[in-house]
């Protein structure tokens, strides 16, 4: 049912309890007699309940975002008098981190996991949508000119505090000389992912895959797949996960074996 | 990103008053304070971390949304992080229990007999939520950010038409446009996703 401008406000009133009480037994008369009514505000209704639950899943990110930039700080801490949140255990020894996506998870985008050394028995910490700054930085284009390294980095702070709207607002102003074109559609790709727009971040992603270096385009690929999955294609993610999952190097390949068990 | 120092709340009460008008602080009070316990319950029941986190993240959103909607109300008799961990657990027997039926496996008795039917209900309700997303991130730009803007962010319209340098009437009107187009997709994807 197409409605009108006057409609639309009527039904926002309505519920947001903004109406008169003779006017909210008036429209309820109305949407008893009017199944089609009745089933539009149902429709706002569910809408309404979706917006609130997005409002309250970014703010769910940026708590565990710092709840881990918490925890890595614990690890080295910079200031003896600082009073960090509790941690359940040190990170100094992390050596790298990969990422996995949960398919299941309501709002989700990625699981962003950080494995230990092997001398300890594996500990990931899955972090939505939340990948180290340090991690990042590794992969920056070579011989960056220092103002727009320094942008990447301003940028790089956005992501890492859950700002992700921000941070593709201020990665689609870069330009995108040859130098920087792959790490920036990858970055941006991955933003969109964050930011749970999977159907925006698959181009991205995919021309980031044609990126010269190895690392990159591994996680990239990585990304892709699970852009795929969030985006109701997991055919298209499959053939990824499963060459990932096979290749005992890969670094995403545990994490691609997991996400294959899940989707299937 | 900086380190802060845990928030504090005198009471449980003050924290879910806090909880309930989405104060940053709380949301990370909670994280924090609940998170670990969790993730340790699942370890030692059949979960990974990543069904830790995927439950953790189910549990906490269907909760948030019963404080802010007025489903769970404030009891003084029950701590705030009990109510979570409970809901978080709920979530993950739910799914281990789908998942079993499905692969027709045998189930623990404790877990069979589990009341499920809130869970499942707020679960379904997590899939009008994914639903209203998807269709969220069908509208171009403009259109979303606007939405965006004035009902997640909760901006006023004049705030919205500071930022596009538009006349409030123009942003009402634009407004109500993206409404109808998000609605369209939104009845799209509802239709095949059986909701």
């Amino acid at each position: 049912m197409r409605l009108s401008e006057e409609q639309y406000e009527l039904i926002e009133a309505y519920l947001n309890n903004e109406l008169s009480a003779a006017d909210r037994t008036s429209f309820e008369n109305e949407l008893q007699a009017d199944s089609e009514l009745m089933a539009e505000v149902t429709l706002q209704r569910d809408l309404r309940l979706g917006f609130r639950a997005i409002g309250i899943s970014q703010a769910l990110d940026k708590a565990r975002a710092q709840y881990n930039a918490n925890r890595r700080v614990e690890a080295v801490p910079a200031d003896p008098s600082s009073k960090p949140m509790p941690v359940t255990r040190p990170l100094s020894t992390w050596q790298y981190w990969a990422a996995a996506a949960s398919v299941v998870v309501v709002l989700g985008v990625g699981y962003f996991v950080f494995q230990q050394t092997t001398e300890q028995p594996t500990d990931l910490a899955y972090n939505e949508t939340f990948v180290p700054v340090d991690e990042l930085t590794k992969e920056f284009p070579r011989g960056l000119a220092p103002n727009t390294r320094q942008q990447f980095l301003d940028i790089l702070k956005e992501y890492e505090a859950g700002n992700y709207s921000t941070a593709i607002d201020q990665l689609k102003t870069l330009p995108a000389d040859r130098q920087t074109v792959h790490y920036r559609n990858f970055f941006l790709g991955l933003s969109y992912l964050a930011n749970k727009q999977p159907t925006e971040a698959i181009p991205l992603l995919q021309k980031a895959l044609a990126t010269p270096s190895v690392a990159l385009r591994q996680k990239a690929e990585w990304f892709l797949a699970l852009a795929y999955v969030k985006n109701g294609q997991k055919e298209k993610a499959l053939p990824t996960l499963k060459r990932i999952s096979a290749d005992k190097a890969h670094p995403f390949n545990l994490l691609a074996q997991r996400v294959l068990q899940k989707i299937n | 990103m900086a380190i802060r120092p845990l928030p504090t709340f005198l009471s449980d009460q003050e924290l879910y008053d806090a909880l309930k008008r989405r104060d940053d602080r709380a949301y990370q009070y909670l994280y924090a304070e609940s998170f670990p316990s969790f993730r340790h319950w699942m370890l030692t029941h059949n979960g990974s971390e990543m069904d830790a986190e995927d439950a953790f993240q189910k549990g906490m959103l269907s909760f948030l949304l019963n404080v802010e909607t007025g489903k769970y109300q404030f009891q003084a008799s029950t701590q705030v992080t009990t109510v979570l961990f409970e809901y978080c657990k709920r979530v993950w027997l739910t799914e281990l229990k789908s998942a079993r039926v499905r692969t027709k496996a045998a189930m623990p008795d404790s877990v069979d007999s589990m009341d499920t039917g809130n869970v499942v209900e707020d679960l379904e309700r997590l899939e009008v939520v994914n639903t209203v997303q998807k269709s969220l991130s069908q509208l171009k730009d403009e259109c979303r950010k606007l939405i965006e803007w004035f009902y997640i962010e909760e901006l006023s319209l004049r705030e919205i038409a500071e930022r596009l340098g538009m006349k409030e009437t123009s942003v009402k009107s634009k407004r109500y446009d993206c409404a109808e187009k998000l609605k369209g997709f939104y009845a799209q994807n509802a239709k095949k996703m059986g909701l």
